[in-house]
């Protein structure tokens, strides 16, 4: 097991890696990243 | 050279915005509202579409052989359950036929969380309901990471399906798909999926100034839900807004605990250029005060339990209105019952524009409408409501 991955939001940070279909910007993938977690939220 | 096509789409789009903000179009729009009762037309079940766009799109589609209609408000399902089922949870399934998909209540909030909610909605959201909720997240790194994964690609999946549904409709009918993205009602949020309808009619009476403060600590969220990372809004497609707790509450609790928060999102959203369709679902004939405080020429009302009349003559200046026949009557009256309904509705909800037909609710299970019915009144309505 990984040490560093203590919380949920540090699971959703590794899944920026699989984003490689948006362009390599932070803000679009934390965009993408938030969308995903209010999807799950319902 | 614009196509047939396009020229039909952009048509049928003028004549949705053009009566949104009371003004006659060339003809009353017809709205056709219908989620999995498409599929049952067409000979399908929700189930058999999963992972088959071209068949899901198709069958959507299939209904307007039949009907008359300028817009709609669904084109494709609207849930994608592989996003929820990949992580072990959820709350949406397929009924037991497969014919519909249905969701079921689950309270993972307790009601003495309410501070921890308040200080960081989202936060609280993913380190305390979602491991509830989920049980594959619960599972040892990397078994977690993999089932999030999982979820993630049914979700990219379902953003480009509903991208591509739209895209279809156009492409292939010229039949515009109005809506562009969904939002809420904070308080309905706290209900549907944090705390339940039993336990925020329980929170209402004991912890109402904790309620209340949750609600407008849901208002960023709710916006960049709605904004999707843009700094303005387009007026077209529609922001749809689908309002649930509100012909439950009294004036007094919609006025202290749904009101302020809500009115803030909508005046945020119509301050950005956006424009809302907004179903006013049960009986709002208790709040159309506040419906009045509504951003004027802002929304299109979908009236549900409501007197259409009365509506017109009491919002129907503010919002315009979608609806006229409910589906009890499509399903159980003759043709001519239901074509003398829809006659006196356009008479008196029509000029001025301003009006939208549609059903009273949206077409789910075989059998909620009788097709020939359906299919003579919005053909009605289209003839006989030429401007």
């Amino acid at each position: 097991m990984k040490n560093d991955i203590t919380t949920v939001e540090s699971l959703f940070d590794e899944l920026k890696e699989e984003l490689t279909f948006l362009p390599d910007h932070d803000a679009i993938k934390e965009g993408f990243l938030f969308g995903f977690k209010w999807t799950l939220t319902q | 050279m614009v196509s047939n096509l396009e020229n039909l789409y952009r048509e049928r789009v003028k004549r949705i915005v053009t009566t949104a903000v009371h003004k006659e179009p060339d003809h009353v729009p017809v709205l056709h509202v219908a989620e999995t009762w498409n599929l049952d037309y067409a000979g399908v079940k929700a189930v058999d579409v999963q992972g088959n766009m071209e068949l899901e799109f198709e069958s959507f589609c299939k209904p307007y052989e039949k009907i008359y209609c300028d817009g709609v408000l669904i084109s494709c399902l609207t849930r994608e359950i592989d996003i929820y089922n990949s992580l072990g949870g959820g709350a949406y399934f397929y009924s037991r036929d497969g014919v519909t998909i249905q969701h079921k209540e689950y309270v993972f909030m307790m009601e003495d969380e309410y501070p921890k909610f308040i200080e960081d909605p989202m936060g609280f959201s993913l380190e305390e309901i979602f491991p509830r909720k989920f049980p594959e997240l619960n599972k040892p790194y990397p078994e977690n990471l993999e089932a999030l994964k999982n979820s993630l690609a049914s979700y990219t999946r379902f953003l480009n399906r509903l991208v591509k549904s739209g895209q279809y409709n156009k492409e292939k009918h010229g039949m515009p798909a109005i809506v562009s993205g969904t939002g809420q009602a904070p308080f309905d949020i706290i209900m549907d999926f944090f705390r339940g309808f039993k336990g925020i009619m329980t929170d209402m009476r004991r912890r109402p100034t904790e309620l209340a403060e949750a609600c407008d600590a849901l208002v960023p969220i709710m916006m960049a839900t709605i904004q999707q990372g843009k700094t303005s809004l387009e007026p077209y497609p529609l922001v749809f807004f689908p309002l649930h707790a509100p012909t439950y509450l009294s004036t007094k609790q919609f006025e202290e605990l749904y009101w302020p928060s809500f009115r803030k999102v909508l005046y945020k959203t119509a301050e950005l250029g956006g424009k809302a369709i907004i179903a006013l679902e049960g009986d709002w004939s208790h709040l159309y005060d506040f419906v009045n405080d509504f951003p004027k020429d802002f929304a299109i009302a979908m009236i549900e339990a409501d007197d259409i009349f009365k509506v017109k003559d009491i919002i129907g200046k503010t919002v315009a209105l979608s609806g006229g026949i409910d589906l009890s009557m499509l399903r159980t009256a003759t043709k001519q019952e239901c074509l003398d309904r829809v006659k006196k509705v356009v008479d008196y909800c029509a000029p001025g524009g301003g009006f939208i037909f549609s059903t009273d609710k949206g077409l789910i299970a075989p059998g909620d409408v009788n097709i020939e019915n359906y299919a003579a009144v919005t053909e009605f309505v289209h003839t006989y409501g030429q401007y």
